[in-house]
């Protein structure tokens, strides 16, 4: 919930900057072009690599039409292995997830623009992982067991989408997403349930917060 | 700079991992069900002795009380008599009647003696059975290689015994001083995820397999209905 208030209340704030703003940008009105095409990278996923327990890679291609509606496509893999999936296990979560969406983007200052969008979500994935139960007794040995079977898993989310950019140059800007992600639907697994979904987060969470940052090329 | 800062900060509060100490490493569980055995037979044979104490005790107040009667009638015979009533017969017969009675209060009397401190001691020793302490010996997993050896030490109300990680049936020999019965559990076993997201092995459907046995009398469980592991007590009588 408060990330909700504070998506929401970024938003407003910025809104009423972009109206302040407005004015100016307004009297350097030149005919808007009917189609701006841009594509980005999500270098904040690239710090992923770093780490050991995920590696993602995103990006985007981003249709903007006469510079205030922009058709969204994003795509992106990743590799998630969590070490809190199973406490007496381990786990690997991987596949490729794409978005579609459709948005309004406004210019707020001269080289900043904000705007919101919904996306729709999908991911395909495979799951594995293996579990460790011993014996307090001894009256029998270690059982261990695979997670396997679970490939061509699939998960649906919809994402309401907040974000801002700034122009570094003609050709390059970066911006921020933030998202609010909701779960649709997923293939319910036996115990042990879904953990991971690439593109998503854990499977248990119904409603996910997610910020992304970008670098962004727009012809 | 600070809005900068904010974006990092609430990038690492998002994209954290779950803290975890231990994990990959195996857990230390598996499911189990106690056994309770109650000496059912010792019980009959206290409540029996018990009833004896009760009937001795009984049959010495209707003694007590029928002596007391004939006393009395005896004193109004005597007062008739000084009067002039001619009960001379009647006199000789309370007389013997008394002397009867007095002969038979003493022997309940006699037998009630340690009546009352053998009733505290036979109680205790019920409730101690009741309670189902007792000396296992030895219980043994057929087919598991796995024996637990019991001292005088180790008297205990119930006895826990691991369930199969693998299997949905188990035999167990459990020996006592004067005998051994072989009891066989069948049950469902399933993965379960606890709160620690730890994943266990567990058991349902947790039965005794009805068989004959050598000296055990009944089975009764604890479970209304679906016996779980852990949950899951059966008392044993015999």
């Amino acid at each position: 919930m408060r990330y909700l208030l504070f998506i929401f209340s970024l938003f407003a704030a910025l809104s009423s900057f972009g109206q302040e703003d407005s004015v100016a940008v307004d009297s350097t009105y030149a005919k808007p072009r009917f189609v701006s095409p841009s594509i980005y990278i999500d270098y904040g996923k690239l710090l992923t690599i770093a780490t050991d327990f995920e590696t993602k890679y995103e990006g985007g291609l981003e249709l903007v039409f006469f510079e205030k509606f922009p058709v969204i496509f994003e795509m992106g893999q990743s590799t998630l292995t969590p070490e809190g999936a199973y406490a007496n296990g381990t786990y690997e979560s991987e596949g490729l997830y794409y978005r579609i969406g459709l948005g309004y983007v406004n210019q707020f200052l001269p080289k900043n623009k904000i705007g919101v969008s919904v996306r729709y979500a999908a991911s395909t994935f495979s799951e594995n992982g293996r579990f460790f139960v011993e014996s307090p007794s001894g009256a029998q040995e270690t059982f261990i067991r695979r997670i396997t079977g679970r490939d061509n898993l699939t998960a649906t989310w919809y994402e309401v989408v907040l974000y801002s950019d700034r122009k570094l140059s003609d050709l390059f800007s970066i911006g921020l997403n933030l998202r609010l992600r909701v779960l649709m639907d997923y293939d319910e697994q036996k115990v042990p349930d879904v953990y991971g979904i690439p593109g998503y987060g854990r499977a248990f969470d119904r409603t996910l917060p997610a910020t992304n940052l970008f670098f962004k090329v727009t012809f | 700079m600070r809005q900068l800062i904010s974006i990092l900060i609430l990038f690492a509060c998002i994209t954290s991992c779950d803290p975890c100490e231990d994990c990959g490493s195996p857990v230390l569980f598996e499911p189990t069900v106690s056994f309770v055995f109650i000496n059912q037979d010792s019980i009959k044979q206290l409540n029996d002795s018990l009833d004896v104490f009760a009937f001795n005790d009984s049959i010495l107040n209707l003694t007590i009380n029928s002596l007391n009667e004939l006393r009395n009638r005896l004193d109004s015979v005597n007062t008739a008599i000084i009067n002039g009533s001619l009960l001379f017969q009647e006199k000789q017969d309370l007389e013997e009647w008394i002397d009867l009675r007095q002969a038979d209060s003493l022997f309940y009397a006699l037998l009630n003696e340690d009546a009352d401190s053998l009733t505290t001691v036979f109680n205790a020793t019920k409730a101690t059975i009741n309670s189902g302490l007792i000396q296992v010996n030895q219980i043994e997993i057929i087919g598991e290689n796995f024996v637990d050896t019991f001292e005088e030490v180790d008297r205990a109300t119930s006895w826990k015994v691991p369930l199969s990680f693998r299997d949905d049936f188990n035999q167990y020999e459990v020996s006592f001083d004067a005998f051994s019965e072989i009891i066989e559990l069948s049950y469902d076993v399933k993965e379960e995820l606890d709160e620690d997201r730890n994943i266990l092995i567990r058991a349902e459907n947790i039965q005794v397999v009805e068989r004959t046995y050598a000296r055990i009398d009944s089975v009764k469980s604890n479970c209304e209905e679906n016996c779980i592991d852990g949950n899951a007590v059966f008392t044993f009588y015999f």
